[in-house]
């Protein structure tokens, strides 16, 4: 009990230093959560995006059946595709009336959608050469390819991971630094008081420990603070994000980490890194400074 | 209770404190010990406390080599031996009764324990009617009585002093002296280091000179020149 009223005395004492360790732990983490955030949601959809890579073969509406099935022959001669899914008028005329308002749906009839073939390319295959020969194909009316967007989506996702990566271990060393130096400030202003149990006979982790829990106070409030704010802030990116109904409309199949579980994710990480922090900035100023 | 035997120190920097000393301090014996500065008075202290380690020579305190305390034994070695000092190393921002409370609760003694103790240590150094005051509110010779206290709240089986009458006049000087006096009469063994001629001269009490590092003059009842 003694050992928590010293401490908070102590961090009291140097306020502004403990002010400045808490924000910089703050802002560490904030950025640990960004990228940590960002890597969640692209694993949560690797399903989404691997359908990026998947091509979409459309067929003229107006073509009858057999006009159909010059397309599929062309397709099933072609020994560059991996992968092949055939989705019928009927069958798209089907999901889009789950995904669309129904009764605008219906109003349109079955052969409004064109029947579609759904490709996956065998690793080594150039796709664009592909969408050509695709496109070329008698009676195919669209090609979709999203391979730009995946190309786009994970070189921004490896550059958010390579800059807040760099950053967050930046501002790690730093917030380590800034903790040890506001714990040999406080030795400092206790000097006087550590030689006296010294010589009286206190242990070395009596003397050791309430600098010891001081660094760990900082690294817990630095990750109380940004556990709170990124809990917010993802949380009304979460609203914002279903308020759009961005994954039912325009991109469907794309959603994001729920914010209970990315909350107590966090939390926990937060929490382990800034105590961990708290206590190795502690430990550096220990060794460095406190001979006992 | 305290064994030089031919005990020498030399610091990193090559400063030989103590040359082949050999020296025996009984149990319940006082003794001063007066020299110069740089004679070798405060190497001896903190030999003693362990808080150096000899470079040759064998050191016992209290029945114990001091070479073979480990690390973790130190603390509870030097809460057998109270120690006072010229600036009394009191905390300014506690009082009387905090200052001798915090070093009876760093050592984790239970707190119902210190509740009795320190009025009693107060009680044997005159200053219950000060338990109050912070060091600031007292005379050089209140502080030191705390310091005293302090020193003695582990019951120790040495006291050592260091210059204690350094900032005193020397009519408080007499006061503390009589009370260090009163407390070997306890019992516990005491080493004054000191420069005051009039107290070692007052006492009368065994004198060992230490002159660049080795033993000049040991005599029992000794008084402060030849």
């Amino acid at each position: 009990m003694h050992i928590i009223g010293e401490v908070i005395t102590n961090l009291n004492k140097n306020r502004v230093l403990t002010i400045t360790s808490i924000f910089t732990v703050f802002i560490m983490l904030m950025l640990v959560g960004v990228f940590g955030i960002f890597l969640l949601n692209i694993s949560y959809n690797s399903e989404y995006m691997d359908n990026m890579l998947e091509i979409r073969i459309f067929i003229d509406p107006n073509a009858d059946e057999y006009r159909e099935n010059r397309v599929r022959e062309a397709l099933l001669s072609d020994n560059r595709i991996d992968y092949l899914a055939f989705q019928s008028k009927e069958q798209a005329f089907e999901d889009a009336k789950e995904i669309y308002d129904k009764e605008v749906i219906e109003g349109l009839g079955p052969d409004f959608l064109p029947a579609s073939y759904t490709v996956r390319l065998r690793e080594e295959v150039d796709a664009d050469k592909f969408v050509a020969f695709a496109e070329g194909i008698p009676d195919v009316y669209q090609v979709d390819y999203h391979a730009g967007s995946f190309e786009f989506a994970v070189s921004l996702a490896n550059w958010v991971n390579l800059v807040s990566g760099i950053l967050a271990m930046l501002l790690g060393v730093l917030s380590l630094f800034l903790i040890s130096n506001t714990i040999r400030l406080t030795m400092a202003s206790r000097s006087a008081e550590v030689i006296i149990m010294k010589f009286i006979g206190a242990t070395e982790s009596r003397i050791k420990l309430p600098f010891l829990i001081e660094g760990i106070t900082i690294g817990f409030l630095g990750a109380a603070i940004s556990s709170v704010v990124v809990g917010l802030v993802y949380n009304r990116i979460h609203d914002w994000f279903y308020s759009l109904g961005v994954d039912e409309v325009f991109l469907s199949g794309l959603s994001l980490v729920p914010v209970r579980e990315t909350v107590l994710l966090v939390i926990i990480v937060f929490f382990g890194l800034g105590i961990m922090l708290g206590m190795f900035g502690s430990m550096m100023a220990i060794r460095k400074n406190l001979k006992v | 209770m305290i064994n030089f035997s031919n005990v020498t120190k030399v610091y990193k920097s090559g400063t030989e404190a103590l040359k082949n000393v050999d020296l025996e301090i009984k149990r319940g014996e006082f003794a001063f010990v007066i020299g110069p500065s740089g004679s070798g008075k405060s190497t001896m202290i903190r030999l003693i406390m362990k808080e150096e380690e000899p470079t040759g020579g064998e050191l016992f305190v209290n029945g114990i080599d001091t070479r073979d305390i480990d690390r973790y034994e130190v603390p509870h070695f030097r809460r057998k031996i109270g120690v006072v000092f010229q600036d009394y190393k009191l905390l300014q921002n506690k009082t009387a009764y905090q200052n001798i409370a915090f070093a009876l609760r760093v050592t984790n003694t239970p707190g119902r324990q210190i509740r009795k103790m320190v009025p009693q240590l107060l009680s044997v150094v005159g200053l219950l009617d000060k338990a109050n005051d912070f060091p600031c509110e007292m005379s050089g010779g209140e502080q030191q009585r705390v310091a005293l206290a302090r020193a003695i709240a582990h019951n120790p089986d040495l006291l050592i002093a260091d210059e204690p009458t350094g900032n005193l006049d020397p009519h408080t000087s007499l006061g503390i002296m009589n009370l260090i006096y009163k407390i070997n009469q306890m019992g516990t063994t005491v080493m004054v280091a000191t420069h005051d001629q009039t107290i070692v001269d007052t006492f009368r009490q065994r004198v060992i000179v230490l002159s660049e590092g080795r033993i000049t003059r040991d005599v029992p009842e000794g008084i402060y020149g030849d």
